[in-house]
C-alpha cells in the first residue's frame, strides 16, 4: 500500500521528454542521409588463385566509375592496399567490430564461414525483385557456388575451373598425338604406363605420367556424390567412390614409391599435372611462361573420366556479398550488379584477371575470344571452346562450413589408403565415420 | 529499522547491483569483442560461432541507455501520479527485455529487479501472485540455454574463451557471482515484502478491534441521545402546553369570572364577557391544533420534502392570510430523513415566529446550495424583536441543526431573519 503522496507529472517535464526525443530524431535522421552518398566496398590486390596479379586496381576503377557515373551523388568509398592473404581477417574482424563495408569480395574458403554467422545478407529478395536480373546468364556451377541451404548469399565475379595441364613436348616425344576431349581413365592411366620410364639409364624413374592427382579430381569424374548441399550428410562408402579410390592407387602405383611434384612438372619431366585455369592464363603467355614452362609447350584439356563419371571439373569462384547489417541494400545491390552482371566489367576479368567470368555471354562472345585468343594464343593457341564447355559441365566446389577441415581429413584417409594398401571400401568406411562424427559434432 | 525501509533499501541496492551488472557484461563483451577483431584471430571467432557478435559499441550502447530509461520509469512510477499504470509497467517491462535482448540473453537479472519493483502495485490475495509467476515464467523464458537453441546468440563465455585460462576463468567468476547475488537478493527483498504484508494485516487487525470498540461506545451514545431528544421532546410539549393551553385557558378563567362577577348586573357585560371567552378558546383550539400539527409532520412521510414545504406554506398562508413565498434555487431536494426534517422544522418554526411574533403579512424563503452546503434564509417585513427570546422554539432548532454539525444566525432588528446553514452528508443524497 503506497500512502505516499504522489506528484502529478508536470507539463515541464513532458515537454523535456518530448524535445529530447525530438532532438535525438533530428541527429539520426542527420547521419542516415550523410551515410547514404557513400557505399563502401572491401576489396584485395593480388589474385585470389594464388598466381601473380598485377592489374586488380584497374578492373576496381574502371567498377566503381562506372557505378559512380550511373547513380550521380553516389561516392564509392574503399580502403586500398589489403593483401590477398591479410583479406580474411581483415574483413572477418569488420565483420566482429561492426564496420564492415556495404559490399565486399569473399574468397572462396571464407564464404561459408562468413554465410554460416548471418555476416552475409541473403540476396533471394533483391533477386527476385530485379525484374532484369536473369540468373540463367551465369554458369551454373558459378551461381550454385554462392547458394547455401537453397538462399543465395554471394554473387559470382569470377571463376576459375580446374583442369588438367598437358606436357605437350613430352608426350610428342613419345610418339603420343592428340587427345579426345572425352578420354577415360583406361586412355589417362595408358598413357601414364608409357611415360614413366628411366630416361638417363641410371636404373632410376625420371619421367612420370601425373603429379598432384588427388582424390578430388578422381570423385568428381566419377560422379561420385559425397556430400549433400548443407555438409551434414556424408557418403563415401558407394561403388563410385571405391573406383576412384582404387584408380588413384593404381596410378600411385606407376611412381613405384617417387615423390613426383609439381616442381619435376615444371622442369618437363611429367606428362601430366591437374591445375586451374588461372595457372594456365598466367604462365603460359609472355613474361611468366619465360620463368616456369620455358623447355616444353604447355596445353591444356579436360580431366580424364571414370566408367561412371564425366570429363568434369570443380569451379571455384569468388563471390561479391553483401554486409546483411548495411542499411543501403539498393545501392549495394547495384554495386554487385555493376561488378558482376555487367558486360562491359566481366570483359575486363579477360584483360586483367587470371579466371573466367562468370557470365556466359561474356565468355561465348566473339569480342572477348577475340581477348582470350590474343592472350592464349601466343603459344600456339588454345581452343576456346574448350574453356567454355569445361564450364559448362563444371560443378561447384564445396561450399559447407567445414570444408577446408573435412577436405583435409579425407586427404590424410586416402593417403593412408594408398600408402598402406587398405582395401578401399574398409579405408573409405573408416573416413566416413570420422567425418560424419565430425560433422554432427 | 522497519521492514518497509529495510525493503526500500533493498531494491535500491539491486538497482545499483544490477546497474554493475549490466555495465560488467556489456563492457567485458564489447572490449573483448573489439580485442577479438584487433588480435588477428577474426576469422577463427567466427568459425567457431553461429552468428556475428553484435556491434560493440551498440551492444554497450543500447544496454546502457534501455538501462537508465527503465531507471528513469521506475522513479516516476514511483514518485508522480501515473493515469494509466498498466502503461508504465509495459514500458518498463519493454525496456528490461531490450536491455536483456541487447546482452544476448547473457543476463537475466533484470527480470527479477522488474518484479521486484512491481511487486507492491499488485494488491488483493488474487492479483498477489501475479508478477511472481510472471517473473519466474520470463525468468525461465529469457535463460541462455533455451534461447541459444531457438536463437543464434552468443554466450559471455565464448567470448572469454579469447583470454587465458585464469583471466577468463575470473571474469566468468565475477559474473556469476553478480548473478548470484542478484537472486539472493531478490530473495531477501521478497521475503521483506511478505512480511510487510503480514504486519500490514496485524495492523489491520488492531484498527479493526479499535474501530469495533468505538463502534460500541457510539451505540450507547446514541441510546442515551436518544433519552435526551425523548426529554427534549417532552420538555417542549410542556412549553408549548404552556404557552399555548396555559395562556388560553388563563384567558378563559379570567373571563368566566368576570362574566360571574357581572352576570347578575348587566346581561349585556356578561355577553361581551362571554363572546370573548369563546374567541380566546377557539384561538385557544387553533394553537393547540397547531401545536398538534408541528409535532407531527407526516406530511414529509407521506411526500417529498419540496412538496410537503409547499403544502404547509399554503396551509399557513390560508391561516393567516400571509403572503409566503419559496424561492428553490438547491436544485433537487432529496437528503437524509433527518436533514430532511430539520429542513422541515426549520421552515415551519421560522414561519411560524414571523407570523406570531412578528405580525408579518409577507415571508420569504431562499434555499441554495453550494457544494454540501445547503443555506436557507427566511425573511419577513414584520416587526421583528429587538431581543431574541428563547420562547420562540430558537433552542429547539439550534440544537436540532448542532446534531447535523450545521449553524443558524437570526436577527431581529429588520423583520425577523433566519440564516440556516446545514451540511449534507455525502452519499445520503437519493437518486
Amino acid at each position: 500500500m503506497t500512502l505516499m503522496k504522489k506528484k502529478v507529472m508536470g507539463k515541464r517535464f513532458a515537454a523535456g521528454v518530448f524535445l529530447f526525443a525530438a532532438l535525438a530524431a533530428t541527429a539520426a535522421s542527420l547521419h542516415y542521409f550523410h551515410h547514404k552518398r557513400t557505399i563502401t566496398l572491401g576489396f584485395f590486390t593480388g589474385s585470389p588463385w594464388d598466381v601473380p596479379d598485377a592489374y586488380t586496381y584497374q578492373l576496381i576503377d574502371d567498377a566503381v566509375e562506372k557505378f559512380e557515373a550511373g547513380h550521380p551523388g553516389i561516392k564509392v568509398k574503399y580502403v586500398s592496399g589489403i593483401q590477398k592473404d591479410d583479406y580474411s581477417e581483415w574483413i572477418a574482424s569488420a565483420l566482429i567490430k561492426g564496420n564492415a563495408p556495404d559490399v565486399f569480395f569473399v574468397l572462396p574458403e571464407d564464404f561459408s564461414t562468413f554465410a554460416g554467422t548471418d555476416a552475409l545478407m541473403e540476396l533471394d529478395r533483391l533477386i527476385d525483385k530485379d525484374g532484369d536480373y536473369d540468373t540463367s546468364r551465369y554458369y551454373n556451377a558459378s551461381f550454385e557456388f554462392g547458394n547455401i541451404s537453397g538462399s543465395q548469399y554471394g554473387i559470382p565475379f569470377e571463376s576459375v575451373p580446374s583442369m588438367m595441364f598437358v606436357n605437350k613436348t613430352l608426350l610428342k616425344n613419345e610418339g603420343i598425338s592428340e587427345i579426345p576431349e572425352d578420354w577415360t581413365w583406361g586412355d589417362f592411366y595408358r598413357i601414364c604406363c608409357r611415360v614413366t620410364k628411366d630416361t638417363d639409364g641410371n636404373g632410376i624413374e625420371d619421367q612420370f605420367g601425373v603429379c598432384g592427382y588427388t582424390w578430388q579430381h578422381a570423385f568428381i569424374t566419377n560422379g561420385v556424390d559425397a556430400f549433400d548441399a548443407n555438409g551434414t550428410r556424408c557418403r563415401l562408402n558407394s561403388e563410385n567412390a571405391i573406383e576412384a579410390v582404387d584408380f588413384i592407387k593404381e596410378i600411385d602405383g606407376l611412381t613405384k614409391g617417387n615423390i613426383v611434384t609439381a616442381d619435376d612438372f615444371d622442369m618437363g619431366k611429367v606428362a601430366f599435372m591437374p591445375a586451374l585455369l588461372s595457372d594456365y592464363r598466367t604462365y603460359k603467355p609472355y613474361p611468366w611462361n619465360i620463368k616456369k614452362y620455358t623447355d616444353f609447350e604447355l596445353d591444356c584439356i579436360t580431366l580424364p573420366r571414370g566408367e561412371k563419371g564425366d570429363n568434369k571439373s570443380t569451379m571455384s569462384t569468388l563471390l561479391l556479398a553483401m554486409n546483411s547489417r548495411t542499411n543501403k541494400e539498393e545501392l549495394a545491390w547495384e554495386l554487385i550488379k555493376t561488378f558482376c552482371y555487367d558486360i562491359e566489367i566481366q570483359s575486363e576479368i579477360y584483360t586483367y584477371k587470371e579466371g573466367a567470368s562468370v557470365l556466359k555471354t561474356v565468355t561465348d562472345s566473339v569480342t572477348t575470344m577475340l581477348s582470350i585468343n590474343q592472350v592464349l594464343s601466343e603459344e600456339g593457341g588454345m581452343d576456346i571452346k574448350l574453356i567454355t564447355s569445361i564450364m559448362d559441365h563444371a560443378e561447384p566446389d564445396y561450399n559447407f562450413k567445414d570444408t577446408t577441415a573435412v577436405k583435409e581429413m579425407i586427404d590424410a584417409g586416402i593417403d593412408d589408403i594408398v600408402k598402406n594398401g587398405t582395401d578401399s571400401r574398409i579405408g573409405l568406411q573408416m573416413i566416413e565415420k570420422r567425418v560424419r562424427s565430425f560433422l554432427n559434432k | 529499522m522497519d521492514t518497509s525501509a529495510l525493503k526500500n533499501s533493498t531494491l535500491s541496492f539491486m538497482k545499483s547491483f544490477n546497474f554493475i551488472t549490466v555495465l560488467y557484461i556489456s563492457v567485458v563483451s564489447a572490449v573483448t569483442i573489439i580485442k577479438i577483431g584487433n588480435s588477428g584471430g577474426a576469422v577463427m571467432f567466427l568459425k567457431k560461432v553461429n552468428t556475428l557478435p553484435p556491434v560493440p559499441e551498440k551492444m554497450f550502447f543500447i544496454s546502457f541507455s534501455f538501462f537508465v530509461l527503465l531507471m528513469v520509469l521506475m522513479y516516476m512510477h514511483d514518485n508522480y501520479e501515473i493515469k494509466y499504470p498498466w502503461c508504465i509497467i509495459v514500458m518498463e517491462f519493454i525496456c528490461t527485455v531490450s536491455v536483456i535482448v541487447a546482452l544476448q540473453v547473457n543476463y537475466n537479472g533484470l527480470i527479477l529487479l522488474f518484479v521486484a519493483h512491481i511487486m507492491k502495485y499488485f494488491e488483493g490475495s488474487s492479483k498477489k501472485l501475479l508478477p511472481l509467476i510472471l517473473g519466474s515464467t520470463f525468468f525461465l523464458i529469457f535463460d541462455f540455454n533455451a534461447c541459444s537453441n531457438i536463437f543464434k546468440i552468443t554466450s559471455f563465455e565464448t567470448y572469454t574463451e579469447y583470454y587465458i585460462g585464469t583471466v577468463a576463468a575470473i571474469l566468468i567468476l565475477i559474473k556469476n557471482l553478480f548473478t548470484t547475488l542478484n537472486i539472493i537478493l531478490f530473495i531477501v527483498y521478497t521475503i521483506l515484502h511478505l512480511r510487510e504484508q503480514m504486519d500490514e494485516k496485524d495492523e489491520i487487525n488492531s484498527l479493526n478491534e479499535r474501530l469495533q470498540a468505538a463502534n460500541r461506545e457510539l451505540e450507547n451514545y446514541a441510546a442515551e441521545s436518544e433519552k435526551m431528544a425523548q426529554t427534549r421532546e417532552r420538555n417542549r410539549l410542556a412549553r408549548e402546553i404552556h404557552d399555548t393551553l396555559g395562556h388560553t385557558l388563563t384567558g378563559i378563567i379570567a373571563g368566566i369570572d368576570a362574566a360571574t362577577a357581572v352576570a347578575d348586573v348587566s346581561p349585556e357585560m356578561l355577553k361581551r364577557y362571554l363572546s370573548l371567552v369563546s374567541e380566546v378558546a377557539r384561538q385557544g383550539m387553533t394553537d393547540v391544533r397547531r401545536s398538534v400539527n408541528e409535532l407531527r409532520p407526516d406530511a414529509l412521510e407521506q411526500r417529498d420534502l419540496l412538496s410537503a414545504i409547499h403544502k404547509m406554506i399554503s396551509q399557513m398562508s390560508a391561516a393567516s392570510k400571509a403572503n409566503i413565498t419559496l424561492d428553490n434555487g438547491a436544485g433537487r431536494l432529496s437528503f437524509g430523513e433527518d436533514e430532511e426534517e430539520v429542513i422541515y422544522r426549520i421552515i415551519q418554526e421560522s414561519i411560524t415566529n414571523s407570523i406570531r411574533h412578528g405580525k408579518a403579512d409577507t415571508v420569504r424563503i431562499q434555499m441554495t446550495r453550494e457544494y454540501n452546503i445547503v443555506t436557507i434564509t427566511i425573511k419577513d417585513n414584520g416587526i421583528g424583536a429587538p431581543k431574541i427570546e428563547p420562547g420562540f422554539g430558537l433552542t429547539h432548532m439550534k440544537e436540532r441543526l448542532s446534531m447535523l454539525g450545521g449553524e443558524i444566525h437570526v436577527d431581529g432588528s429588520d423583520g425577523f431573519c433566519v440564516v440556516a446553514k446545514i451540511p449534507i452528508r455525502w452519499g445520503t443524497e437519493n437518486d
